[in-house]
């Protein structure tokens, strides 16, 4: 199996391979009428050659190299968070260790043919890092599919008639693969530019190698909130989400929420907001140090030392926690350039240390260990080049990381989009715009688990009857409570969106569907789903309460008059 | 009687005061001069645009207005630019895109032209708005860094699919 993860089109060398694009991730600015692209391509199949990749572009691009820092950061920054509070109404036995919610312990809710193509459809082949890239006239069908078929970016079934709408006079395609010898393991972002007023994601095309509900992650630089302009947009009904697991089943209720919507095209806000949270992420003062002083280490011990004090080392946080186990670890392509020069021994890399481990601690690796492991070096050659490594850094790794975080700073506003589509509702590309009118949107969200303990007291969390209140104010019960399952079933008549919308470049959003008084019908409703963690009535809770109270109250008087007596 | 003559009076009185009743005043008189127009299907050229308009197949299979313009009165300055195009029977904002611009130096009749032609993004259209073949307003709001009013153009024309797109077009561009 294959996975990738961009925009346009994976091409493999043979149209019988299926192939598999699990999701997109893009960043867009737009300065003065020039889109600025970063696309993230994440692929793993086996072999190099069998890579390629198509966009379809208005005009000639420029291309650069990105890094997947910008990804990791980015994505840790903005990603959706899902915090559950616990409370507790009368003698909770079990509130002592607050640890425990429906029978779980709590989360912290960290979200957690290499013909030289002699004809007049090339404008433009070169390489760049390790790709080797074509910039094709898109003027006629024939004539690309045929340099891509003699350059072995074979077209899968079914390309020949998604990809007719690019075709156009003054139209081009960017056709990307990798450098012979190259791994699937380099394959670094990309940044492309071109003129255009609005980005747009070739999901039409993109649809020949989709994997069904494939993720779509966009985010969105500017000076007001994006929005998907030809697209509907979905708030999701947070009701279904698993409060007590931080969200766990997100991108299920994701794909609910927009598989409501009129063909299934619609995105859903997951940040829209200051794009200060990226500040000196990527581009802190004083981050890499110096080149000069880099390229002046005299022995590669230094050196790799220089690379961990500076910056060239990150902790990259993921949906439950550090990517790799934690620690400061060399980016992708920062090891990618080491490893061309010194590479780590597979010997090591077997034992399972780390680059970062043989990078780090080099002198111990190449010293003491290799005294006492000289087999493990067999065969080992190594080219330690400061002026060169240095350099290459600052290509591959310094340039685009400095130049992404940037960015930021020339827009003050960002927003992070996201949907889940399958190939056959892949039948319109959508394109993105902005409404600085709109609203920001919080990543953050926190719900509140109530626990009624009653006057007498229970120690039983998991019998204990118990009431959530979303952030959307909605109340789910648990009147029986919330059970040892650890695990939260809502009912399955809840709708998966709160509401879906027309979102314009100006105004307020126009509503299309209202779910609100649905799901209030359905928790107080009688269906009761059987499930020890089911939703239950919201009348159920709150008559217990007001009986609770009533008997505290009246307890109290019947104190108060004793104690007059 | 008494409250219908009284009632003609204020009327009266507002008219002759041109400002009761909630019209607006008329805008302030703007330093410079814009002139819009569009551009051949290459981009190539300055012409009116006005009446009918072909669209352009442009950013990855989308369509769009060429717009060219033409100034008079803001050489020497970095401008900031406004385009916008709306549906004329109900003023939905179809389009709207901005830019920093450096105007040069003026022509011997006064105007600095824009060097290149710029895309009215158009089609994919916002969902449900119909564009082709409906009159549009386009219009070119200049101002400077400070938000001050150097000068506004404005154009009505029709935007159509081109004959050898049109299913495609006419797809994307009808909502």
């Amino acid at each position: 199996m294959r996975d990738a993860a961009a925009c346009g089109c994976l091409t493999p060398p043979d149209p019988t391979v299926p192939i598999v694009q699990a999701g997109e991730k893009i960043l867009f600015g737009i300065q003065n009428g020039i889109v600025t692209a970063h696309i993230q391509i994440q692929y793993s199949g086996k072999q190099a050659t069998d890579f390629g990749w198509l966009l379809p572009l208005p005009s000639v691009p420029t291309l650069e190299l990105g890094t997947d820092e910008l990804f990791a950061q980015l994505y840790a920054t903005t990603q959706p968070k899902y915090r559950q509070l616990l409370a507790y109404v009368g003698n909770c036995g079990f509130a002592q260790n607050r640890g425990g919610n429906f029978g779980a312990p709590s989360s912290s809710g960290a979200g957690g043919g290499d013909s030289s193509g002699e004809n007049n459809t090339v404008v433009i082949q070169d390489s760049i890092g390790p790709y080797d890239y074509a910039v094709l006239h898109a003027d006629s069908k024939d004539d690309m599919l045929k340099w891509l078929s003699d350059n072995h970016y074979f077209v899968p079934a079914g390309t020949d008639d998604v990809v007719g709408p690019y075709i156009h006079q003054g139209a081009y395609f960017l056709a990307l693969k990798l450098h012979s010898g190259e791994t699937t393991g380099d394959l670094q972002p990309v940044v492309v530019h071109y003129a255009s007023d609005l980005p747009m994601i070739p999901l039409v095309l993109t649809s020949v190698g989709a994997q069904p509900n494939m993720g779509i992650q966009v985010w969105m630089l500017g000076q007001g909130r994006a929005i998907p302009r030809n697209y509907l947009h979905t708030v999701i009904d947070d009701t279904l989400i698993d409060w007590p697991n931080a969200g766990a089943n997100y991108n299920d209720v994701i794909t609910k929420a927009v598989g409501e919507a009129e063909g299934k095209k619609s995105f859903v806000t997951e940040y829209a907001g200051t794009s200060q949270v990226m500040k000196n992420v990527l581009n802190a003062p004083g981050r890499f140090g110096s080149i000069a002083d880099l390229a002046a280490q005299t022995t590669p011990s230094a050196f790799f030392q220089y690379l961990f004090a500076h910056g060239y080392a990150v902790l990259t946080q993921s949906r439950g926690g550090p990517i790799g186990g934690g620690g400061f670890q060399l980016t992708s392509q920062a090891k990618a350039v080491l490893a061309h020069y010194v590479p780590e021994p597979s010997a090591l890399a077997t034992k399972g240390i780390s680059a970062d481990q043989f990078y780090q601690s080099y002198d111990y690796y190449t010293g003491t260990y290799r005294q006492q492991n000289p087999g493990d070096f067999t065969g080992w050659t190594m080219n330690f080049l400061p002026d060169m490594m240095a350099q290459d850094l600052k290509t591959k790794v310094v340039d685009p990381t400095l130049a992404a975080g940037a960015m930021f700073d020339q827009s003050p506003y960002l927003t992070r989009l996201y949907t889940t589509i399958s190939p056959e509702d892949m039948t319109k590309d959508p394109v993105f715009s902005y409404n600085p009118g709109l609203p920001d949107v919080s990543n953050v969200h926190q719900a509140t688990l109530t626990y009624y303990c009653g006057w007498f007291g229970n120690s039983q969390q998991a019998t204990t009857p118990a009431q959530l209140k979303t952030e959307q104010g909605f109340l789910v019960d648990f009147p029986h409570g919330t059970g040892t399952a650890g695990t939260y079933v809502p009912s399955p008549d809840l709708p998966g969106s709160l509401r879906t919308e027309i979102l314009r470049e100006e105004g307020a959003p126009e509503v299309v569907s209202d779910n609100s008084h649905r799901i209030s019908n359905v928790l107080s409703g009688d269906s009761d789903s059987g499930c020890s963690t089911a939703v239950g009535r919201t009348e159920r809770t709150a008559g217990v309460a007001f009986v609770m109270l009533a008997a505290v109250v009246f307890l109290g008087l019947v104190r108060r008059r004793k104690g007059s007596r | 009687l008494k409250r219908a003559v009284g009632a003609a009076g204020v009327f009266a009185l507002c008219a002759l005061a041109a400002g009761c009743g909630g019209d607006d005043p008329p805008p302030p008189p703007q330093p410079g001069e814009v002139v819009l127009g569009t551009a051949a299907t290459d981009g190539s050229g300055f012409l009116t645009l006005a009446d009918d308009v072909t669209m352009v197949a442009g950013a990855q299979g989308g369509f769009h207005v060429w717009m060219k313009y033409r100034l008079k009165g803001m050489s020497g300055l970095e401008v900031h630019v406004q385009q916008t195009a709306r549906r004329q029977r109900d003023n939905v904002l179809v389009s709207i895109g901005q830019r920093q611009v450096d105007v040069g130096a003026p022509g011997a009749d006064g105007f600095w032209e824009t060097p290149l032609a710029t895309p009215i993004f158009l089609c994919p259209t916002p969902i449900g708005i119909v564009v082709a073949d409906e009159p549009l307003n386009f219009q070119v709001e200049i101002t400077t860094a400070d938000g001050e009013a150097l000068g506004t153009g404005q154009a009505r024309a029709v935007p159509h699919c081109p004959a050898d797109q049109s299913t495609f077009c006419n797809n994307i561009c009808r909502g």
